[in-house]
């Protein structure tokens, strides 16, 4: 029985359990149909389940196969990177999209020891790139931010 | 074929050489190359990403520029794995064997030349069924009522078993995880809120373009800061001619016959795809060459067959995709987001009321071919470059994409957000060996599904014999039982073949 086996098993359960719950806020006739398909994933999760506990008796141990699954992580570098989304998210909602996007590619590209002068092209470029296919092409009013946007 | 579809045929031609369709599949092909002929990057990937690029444009020129990017990023994918042996897509792997022998040999043109010329009549084949089966197929789907979609909804579901690579069971689940997603919004026939929480930005469910973008974009970003940022090999620069001899010509024409029935059929068969297709034409074109020691050492026959192979995928995997609704691949499951942003559901209305706009798109993937041709024999040389771009910079220029693509949507951050969880959501599905496609998969089919049951109950008073009335459900039903148990069929074949 393999460890990440298990997790996906329990999530599963515990995902299905969360909406059968949520269902009983629905009147009768809307009931059905999530109740099949809650009850499709509880089956198979359930049939996954089966042939890992006769794994389990066959061998008598849960493989810990985390580190296969994640072999290579470089948790430094994940979790910065993840911070710098998250960044990324806080800066455009109060500075707006471009200002975001300058601070957070800067910053990528600086992480990762890339030259000056491709800084500076990769900026130029994708600046370009988003205004002209979104600003110009597409006319989507991209977020000005909600300091900056009082000021524009 | 009749006269009214060979005149829908000639308009669609007539439409398709428009200054902005034609400087739209240019875009396309180089944007699909650039993006294959990078190792980090999938055709899947790059369609999702682009998918709202296309929101302010006509739905043929939107849907060319998407085939475009389709077939340029199935073709740029040769170029790293000729080159510096890694293939930039799974469906070049069996380009890689001989196409970077032939580059270690000093003939990485030839080698290139090979693979554009072959996949250019493995995509110009694939158009020949694509305009004769896909109106047959169409007719036949007019026949189907309620009962008929929601048993195609829940083959196509089914379908997910074959498309899994590792665990059948873990495939499924993956479906069925898709499936309770996909019943979050407004309940169809009653009007009620489902797993709302309060977020009006859910009431026509979990948006399915924001669901793709996080699910092969952002995951993809996730995928690449997991890891030590990899070197690339040096490209090699190459100095031969690009360009094949009537004689080169001949020799890789059969296996290029034979790999476009081959890709074909593939295509059509929801569930495979390019990168089987492209190791079957391999295969097939070393059985019956007289020249089989040839291969594994650098054969241009081997690249050929490959590359015609993954191409003729291209115009099969359309057929069911825009007929049935049936996404067989992820690509296509992208393709039909962007058919569905276009406010057009796939099936026979394709060939009935927009008929023009079908054809006209069918006639954009022909010339779609040869630009892909002209592009890719002309630019190879910087493709070749732009393979090596590192995935430092790839990583903050993919995320910002993500972002501003979903926000593009529908102007909203609870769509970003959206994304950003699927993106999150389709990393650990990918480390833990869950299938992405089949939660998108089950996003689009699950409301289909959803809408063909509860109306034929409704219908039939709650009778469910009303799902077993007609010939077209048995056969549908059959197709469901059959291609869920085809992975357990094919284990058991294999067995015996080995005990032989």
């Amino acid at each position: 029985m393999k460890r990440t086996d298990l997790c996906i098993c329990v999530f599963m359960y515990l995902f299905s359990a969360f909406f059968l719950f949520e269902t009983q806020k629905f009147p009768e006739g809307a009931r059905h149909y999530p109740h099949f398909v809650i009850g499709l994933l509880v089956l198979l999760t359930t049939v996954r389940m089966t042939d890992m506990v006769k794994v389990y008796f066959e061998e008598k141990r849960v493989e810990n196969d985390v580190h296969v699954a994640f072999k290579g992580f470089l948790p430094g570098q994940f979790w910065t990177m993840f911070a710098a989304f998250l960044g990324f998210f806080a800066l455009m909602y109060f500075f707006g999209f471009y200002v975001a996007s300058v601070i957070y590619i800067l910053f990528c590209l600086q992480y990762f020891r890339i030259p000056k002068k491709y800084m500076a092209l990769v900026l130029l470029v994708m600046l370009v790139l988003t205004y002209f296919t979104f600003s110009w092409f597409l006319n989507v009013p991209l977020p000005k931010g909600e300091i900056l946007g009082e000021f524009l | 074929m009749d006269a009214n579809t060979l005149g829908l045929m000639a308009s669609g031609f007539l439409h398709v050489f428009s200054p902005m369709n034609l400087g739209m599949m240019v875009l396309g092909v180089t944007i699909g190359i650039v993006i294959g002929c990078m190792p980090g990057l999938s055709a899947a990937m790059g369609v999702a990403l682009l998918l709202p690029l296309t929101f302010g444009m006509a739905p043929e020129t939107g849907l060319i520029m998407l085939g475009a990017i389709y077939c340029g990023a199935i073709f740029g994918g040769s170029i790293s794995a000729i080159l510096i042996h890694t293939p930039g897509t799974p469906a070049s792997a069996a380009t890689a064997i001989d196409g970077y022998q032939l580059t270690l040999k000093g003939k990485a043109g030839k080698a290139l030349g090979t693979a554009c010329t072959a996949s250019f009549f493995g995509g110009l084949f694939s158009c020949i069924s694509l305009y004769f089966f896909a109106p047959a197929l169409a007719q036949l789907a007019m026949k189907f009522g309620s009962p008929e979609y929601f048993w195609l909804a829940l083959f196509g579901l089914t379908i997910i078993a074959g498309v899994t690579s590792g665990s059948m069971v873990k495939g499924l689940m993956s479906g069925a995880f898709g499936l309770v997603l996909s019943t979050i919004g407004m309940d169809p026939m009653e009007g009620v809120e489902r797993y709302m929480f309060g977020v009006d930005a859910l009431y026509n469910g979990i948006n399915v373009t924001c669901a793709m973008i996080g699910l092969f974009s952002m995951s993809q970003v996730f995928i690449l800061i997991e890891k030590a940022i990899k070197e690339r090999g040096n490209v090699i620069d190459f100095e031969d001619s690009v360009f094949l001899k009537a004689k080169e010509l001949a020799q890789i024409f059969p296996h290029v016959i034979r790999s476009w029935i081959i890709g074909n059929i593939i295509g059509i068969l929801p569930g495979a795809g390019a990168s089987i297709a492209c190791f079957l034409g391999y295969d097939t074109a070393k059985k019956f060459s007289p020249r089989k020691d040839e291969f594994g050492k650098g054969s241009i026959e081997g690249v050929a067959a490959s590359e015609a192979a993954n191409n003729a995928v291209t115009g099969g995997s359309l057929i069911p995709t825009l007929t049935l609704g049936i996404p067989g691949e992820s690509v296509t499951a992208v393709l039909m987001g962007g058919l569905i942003i276009q406010g057009l559901q796939p099936g026979p209305e394709l060939f009935t009321k927009y008929a023009p706009m079908t054809y006209t798109f069918f006639a954009g993937f022909v010339v779609t071919q040869f630009f892909m041709l002209l592009i890719g024999l002309g630019g190879c040389r910087l493709f070749a470059h732009i393979s090596r771009l590192s995935d430092a910079i790839l990583i903050p220029c993919v995320f910002v994409l993500c972002v501003v693509g979903s926000f593009a949507i529908n102007n909203s951050f609870v769509e970003v957000g959206i994304m950003f969880l699927f993106g999150f959501f389709g990393y650990l599905m990918r480390k833990l060996d869950l299938n992405t496609a089949a939660v998108v998969l089950a996003l689009i089919l699950g409301p289909i599904g959803e809408r063909g049951l509860r109306r034929s109950l409704s219908l039939s008073g709650g009778d469910v014999s009303i799902l077993f009335s007609t010939p077209i459900c048995w056969v549908l039903i059959a197709m469901c039982v059959l291609s869920s148990f085809s992975p357990l069929l094919m284990k058991v074949l294999k067995k015996k073949e080995k005990v032989q």
